[in-house]
């Protein structure tokens, strides 16, 4: 009896431990002038604007969707892919995290596209120490981890292009990076890279556990978007966001 | 897997609901266009006249039907539909005179109304004809009534010529009888029993009264040709000289240009007898013309018959004078004694009963196609008002296709579409999936500028493209004579 408190206790402090190395080293607070202005559910003490509400509620339709389905199956990682660029992945990816925040799940973003990184550029912040750097270097979440304040949420944005993308993705490195995160966090967003151009999206479907595919209307052919679903099982979409849908 | 959605009906409304700003433009630019060359078309104006064929008995229904084809065949002749087209200067637009006779035979309409009692011959004949000028359409349709009565005179001359050529045989025929009599001691053949003097003197008697019958209708016809007005003599001359002039341009068209001063001169002379011809024709007396016409031939028929008769009482007189100078009695014997002659004579009098049946029929077709037989019961008159194009079927016609192309540039400019993924339908279509939401576009106050300037400079674009457009598809309509068609057709 002794001996099962005693491992349960060892058990709890090894967590607590390894939650302290997901800990974030750094807080940003936004500055709104900085900010994408695409970035409706970040209010900065504000209520929502009034031309953004159709697109805020449209946001709280895929949380609800989200922890439905999680109650369901396991939905705590999830690639946030589109079939091309400019489809708005990064932008529909931060703002689902500020709405995940918002409910109080605790939420992280990782900034996958190691193509085009764009997180630090949408969000208007600088980092020191990116997604792969952290990988390679084998460092503990927390030193690469950004707490995006007023939003509540965290990132690992990308600092700049990386060549070897396939190397961080495949490394043994990421996978206990996102494990560690998994314990920290309720939910893992990955910005993924465009699923026509880029095969990396494919290494990471192996490692979520939904994908929530962004598609802007009139911007890609049914036969663009078989072709780039054709390495994917139709159960591992979550669901479609249809992105900057024309209402004028 | 099809690379195109299947679309309802209400999506490709809701397309075009979309499109309506450009869809409106292109309506209007092409129904604008349309009103443009509608505007234009030229008023039609149709005259008509009604001819009726009367025939006096049954009998002549047979005897009428061929010459009444032939008269309709006559009236629209290449060659009668030529003297038209040249006459009227019609279809000078047309660059060969084929052409022009091939437009004046499409537009000029003579429809039969058929007899019950005698479905061979046509009971009447409704002429129509239809041209921008009211003017132009009557005088064609009265030009067209007239060559179907001047075909009927021209019918009963050559019937007429028939008749002299078949009397001249007849009185050859009796003038040989009456030799062959003669040199057989005389006997007297033409239906008088040999050795009866009473029926010689009786034939003699009603040959007589026939011959004074016939002068008195010879008189009676001199005097009404010489009553005839000094207006149909002039138009009868002015006819007779613009059949030569017309023939005289003939030739020339062969040999000159039409600006040749000899071309042009008789050019001119044949307008002015037909603008003299229009003014007579336009007076009250304007019918004397054919009547004149038709009596003068009477005339000459009845002169012709009067020498028949002549010639036969001649016979019958030098009869009777052999016969005084002969004993009574002798004249039987000596006439039907002798078989040779006998048969000779026989063989004559065939042919001479044969010539009076001959005549008989023609006699009959002549007084079949008689002055009265063709009765025009409505004579073409000025339209007052045009009969096509229909202005109301016009414009519904320019409205439709300007509502047409307007919703065939939105489809056009919709099509694109239905190549990409547009909305949930299409995710439920191709990939079976939940939509979890459609998030509206978010607009930055630059996107938005940019984005209202963009709509601007279309809608420019827009603009510029549909005055581009309308002159070309005015001239377009105008090509294909889409809307002519419609307005003279409905």
């Amino acid at each position: 009896m002794l001996t099962n408190e005693a491992s349960a206790g060892s058990a709890a402090t090894l967590r607590n431990e390894l939650l302290l190395l997901c800990d974030p080293a750094t807080e940003t607070t936004l500055d709104a002038a900085r900010v994408d202005q695409h970035l409706v559910a970040f209010t900065f003490g504000e209520k929502i604007r009034p031309e953004h509400l159709a697109a805020w509620n449209e946001y709280k339709r895929i949380v609800a969707s989200i922890l439905s389905t999680g109650a369901r199956r396991p939905l705590k990682r999830i690639l946030i892919a589109s079939p091309q660029h400019q489809d708005g992945r990064t932008t529909v990816t931060l703002n689902l995290a500020a709405a995940l925040a918002r409910t109080g799940r605790r939420v992280v973003v990782l900034d996958a596209d190691f193509c085009r990184p764009s997180l630090q550029r949408v969000l208007g912040v600088s980092v020191e120490i990116g997604l792969s750097e952290a990988v390679e270097r084998r460092l503990s979440p927390g030193e690469a981890i950004v707490r995006i304040l007023p939003a509540g949420f965290d990132v690992i944005p990308s600092r700049e292009r990386v060549d070897d993308a396939l190397s961080v993705l495949a490394s043994a490195g990421f996978e206990q990076l996102l494990q560690l995160l998994m314990l920290s966090h309720d939910f893992i967003l990955l910005d993924s890279p465009p699923l026509v151009t880029s095969a990396n999206a494919n290494l990471l479907a192996r490692v979520v556990d939904g994908i929530v595919l962004v598609i802007r209307p009139g911007s890609t052919s049914p036969g663009e978007l078989v072709a780039a679903l054709s390495g994917f099982d139709k159960d591992d979409i979550a669901g479609v966001v249809l992105n900057r849908v024309h209402t004028t | 897997m099809t690379r195109v959605r299947p679309r309802l009906l209400t999506e490709w409304i809701e397309s075009v609901w979309r499109r309506k700003a450009l869809a409106a433009v292109a309506a209007v630019s092409i129904a604008g266009a349309a009103a443009w060359v509608a505007a234009r078309v030229p008023n039609v104006y149709e005259s008509r006249a009604q001819v009726v064929v009367v025939a006096r008995e049954r009998q002549d229904l047979a005897d009428l039907a061929p010459q009444i084809a032939a008269l309709t065949r006559a009236a629209t002749s290449e060659s009668s539909l030529a003297r038209l087209v040249r006459d009227l200067g019609l279809y000078a637009s047309e660059a060969t005179v084929e052409a022009r006779v091939k437009r004046l035979a499409r537009d000029l309409k003579v429809e039969k109304q058929m007899r019950a009692a005698a479905p061979e011959l046509p009971e009447a004949y409704a002429i129509s004809y239809r041209n921008e000028h009211a003017a132009v359409a009557r005088q064609v349709v009265v030009r067209v009534v007239a060559s179907f009565e001047e075909g009927s005179v021209s019918q009963r001359d050559q019937l007429a010529e028939q008749i002299a050529t078949v009397d001249a045989k007849i009185a050859q025929l009796r003038l040989e009888i009456a030799q062959r009599t003669e040199q057989k001691a005389g006997a007297p053949l033409l239906q008088v029993p040999a050795g009866d003097p009473a029926a010689l003197d009786d034939q003699r008697f009603a040959l007589a009264r026939r011959i004074e019958e016939q002068n008195r209708l010879i008189q009676g016809q001199r005097r009404r040709i010489a009553a005839a007005p000094p207006s149909t003599a002039a138009t009868t001359r002015l006819l007779a000289r613009r059949d030569e002039l017309g023939e005289r341009v003939a030739e020339y068209a062969q040999e000159f240009s039409e600006k040749h001063p000899k071309m042009v001169e008789a050019r001119a002379q044949l307008a002015k007898i037909n603008s003299d011809l229009a003014a007579l024709e336009k007076s009250p007396r304007a019918g004397d013309l054919r009547d004149a016409t038709a009596d003068s031939r009477d005339l000459e028929a009845l002169e012709r018959g009067l020498g028949a008769l002549t010639i036969d009482l001649e016979v019958l007189n030098r009869q009777a004078q052999r016969r005084a100078a002969q004993p009574a009695g002798t004249l039987s014997a000596a006439v039907w004694g002798q078989p040779n002659r006998d048969a000779e004579i026989g063989t004559l009098l065939t042919r001479h009963n044969a010539l009076l049946s001959e005549r008989d029929g023609l006699e009959r077709r002549q007084a079949s196609i008689g002055p009265g037989v063709l009765k025009v019961i409505d004579a073409p008159t000025t339209p007052e008002r045009p009969v096509a194009p229909n202005r109301s079927v016009l414009a519904a016609s320019c409205l439709a296709l300007g509502l047409g192309s307007g919703i065939a540039v939105a489809l056009l400019f919709e099509l694109r579409r239905s190549f990409f993924i547009t909305d949930a339908d299409d995710i439920r279509y191709f990939l079976d999936v939940p939509v979890l939401a459609s998030i509206p576009d978010v607009l930055t106050r630059e996107e938005l500028w940019r984005y209202r300037r963009l709509t601007a400079a279309r809608a420019v674009g827009w603009l510029l493209a549909a005055a581009a457009l309308a002159p070309a598809a005015a001239l377009l309509l105008s090509r294909l004579q889409i809307l002519h068609l419609i307005g003279t057709r409905y």
